[in-house]
């Protein structure tokens, strides 16, 4: 072993070791290696501290700041060690940022509108959303946008800023939902029948709830029809049956009790004021003797 | 209800019938399955008790369940309803300052079917009695989904006053507030509650709550260990789903949170 240590290095080996750009190569590196290892550790902490206050889409977005920050501060003091001049390379990105930022002015509205809308929290992943008349389900969130799943399976990005700017409906926030049923009877039935008739439906109804009490209104005269309201209150999940049990339901129950659902009535009327409708009678010898 | 609640053998090819409320059921042991079958009961309203396969409809459909060739034990069990409860009484009722207060609540039965699955009695599956609509404990941001049940909240008991699949539930209620007290709707957690047999019905074990001043910040609930009289020699066939308790403290039990809010 010690004839190993004694004996000289090859003297490619030791011009290699006297060489300072080995050792700045070898600084870099762990430097490289030492970052990584303190970007990790530092994402870990910060979510254990950050993360149940933050959501699961401010972590996602928290994890990719914490990853580009790091790795471009990192970056940068691994080429100070390997000698490079920074502040030559820092100027020119100075001038490159700001004509990138001119490029890149959306990207960055979009950047700063998912911080807003972190700090905000007005959905979460999994959430059904509107936007734009467009609703579905959220599946991920990123640092420029959103990506919706329709309900036919459509995967729709919508950016950020978007939904900074725009009204966003979040239709699962709430455990319990209402559905709103308008429906018209004929001016013949009895109004206080009606809504007793509505009141019995909505407490058969399994899926809606008996609290709170189903809202039900005589909204008012219509044009063929006496119209009334039915909210009926259910779970987030009843919702699909409770909008196709009750409306049959409540038409089976109208069936039964003889309650008309009128059609719109539409007269049909000539001429000016309604007058009579002029007629003109051909003698029939004009006719050759032929009616018309 | 015809049910039976201890263990019985049914042999390969054999089956059996019974009902709880309007809801019948067959049980059959055929090749290495449990199955089973439910129906309204103006469906077949003339089938037998029990039988072997050649006297099934054909029109049945069934749930199927792998078992191996020795398991022939199936078990009924009564079991309450899996949500928490809100019975509402027909009216309201007032109780004095200091007064208190007896009612008897029955609540739907719902029949497990265990079935010996390698050696071991297992739930296969749940038959409810009767299909209670659901209601909202709670405001609309945040409470508890529970069933809704409206109860005649009844003072005595009397024997002939009760559906057969019911299980009789007593409550207790003592108003130790200084004002009377409006009993409009109670929230009940079936949890802590056991099932017991006498003379062919169903009953829990008895419940007694102090009112207190606030219902906000709770009322006492206590757990006998037994139904109140005449059920009090009764037999457990069903241990409390959340164990036995024997006190805790019931808060909102009685406010309606959203009509509070409203």
């Amino acid at each position: 072993m010690n004839a190993l240590f004694l004996a000289a290095p090859p003297p490619w080996l030791s011009d290699l070791l006297k060489s300072e750009l080995l050792w700045k190569i070898l600084g870099a590196a762990a430097i490289l290696l030492g970052g990584f290892i303190v970007i990790s550790i530092l994402n870990r902490f910060s979510l254990r501290i950050f993360g149940p206050r933050l959501g699961p889409q401010g972590v996602m977005v928290m994890k990719k700041v914490i990853r580009y920050i790091g790795f471009a501060f990192v970056g940068i003091l691994a080429l100070g060690q390997v000698g490079l001049n920074l502040g030559a390379i820092l100027g020119a990105a100075g001038v490159a940022g700001i004509a990138i930022g001119f490029a890149a002015q959306t990207s960055l509205s979009n950047i700063i509108s998912g911080f807003f809308l972190i700090g905000e929290r007005p959905f979460e992943l999994g959430d059904i959303i509107e936007v734009d008349g467009i609703s579905g389900t959220v599946d991920t969130i990123g640092l420029l946008s959103l990506t919706l799943r329709t309900f036919d399976n459509r995967s729709v990005r919508i950016p950020n800023e978007t939904l900074v700017k725009t009204n966003v409906t979040n239709i699962t926030r709430h455990p319990i939902r209402r559905f709103n049923l308008d429906i018209g009877v004929s001016y013949d039935e009895n109004i206080g029948h009606v809504l007793s008739v509505l009141q019995d439906v909505s407490e058969q109804n399994v899926q809606c709830l008996d609290e709170p009490n189903p809202l039900i209104v005589f909204t008012g005269f219509g044009d063929s029809s006496l119209n009334f309201m039915l909210g009926a209150w259910c779970l987030q999940d009843d919702y699909g049956t409770l909008r196709n049990t009750l409306p049959r339901e409540l038409k089976e129950r109208f069936d039964e009790e003889n309650i008309e659902i009128p059609f719109p009535h539409m007269t049909l009327a000539a001429g000016k004021a309604l007058g009579q409708i002029p007629v003109k009678v051909i003698p029939e010898d004009r006719t050759n003797g032929k009616t018309p | 209800m015809n049910l039976t609640w201890d263990e019985q053998n049914l042999a390969q090819g054999k089956w059996f019938r019974s009902n709880a409320g309007s809801i019948h059921f067959a049980l059959l042991r055929r090749h290495d399955e449990w199955r089973v079958s439910r129906w309204k009961r103006q469906d077949f309203p003339d089938m037998a008790e029990k039988g072997s396969l050649q006297d099934l409809p054909v029109e049945l459909e069934w749930e199927r369940w792998d078992c191996s060739n020795e398991d022939l034990i199936v078990r009924l069990l009564p079991s309450l309803p899996e949500l928490p409860i809100i019975a509402k009484p027909n009216s309201s009722l007032t109780i004095a300052p200091g007064g208190n207060a007896l009612f008897y609540i029955g609540i739907p039965t719902t029949v497990e079917v265990h079935g010996q699955c390698g050696g071991k009695l297992n739930k296969l599956t749940s038959i409810s009695t009767e299909t209670l609509s659901k209601t909202w404990h709670g405001d609309r941001s945040e409470g508890e989904v529970c069933y809704s049940l409206r109860t005649r909240a009844r003072r005595h008991f009397d024997p002939e006053d009760w559906l057969t699949h019911d299980i009789i539930v007593s409550v207790d209620l003592h108003n130790e507030s200084k004002e009377p007290f409006e009993f409009e709707r109670l929230f009940l957690d079936l949890g802590h509650f056991s099932i017991f047999e006498h003379e062919g019905r169903l009953w829990s074990n008895a419940c007694s709550i102090r009112i207190m001043e606030d219902d906000e910040h709770g009322n006492d609930i206590t757990y006998n260990p037994t139904p109140l009289p005449p059920a009090a020699d009764a037999r457990e066939i069903a241990h409390a789903r959340a164990g036995k308790a024997h006190r805790s403290t019931l808060r909102r039990a009685f406010a309606s949170v959203i009509d509070v809010i409203n």
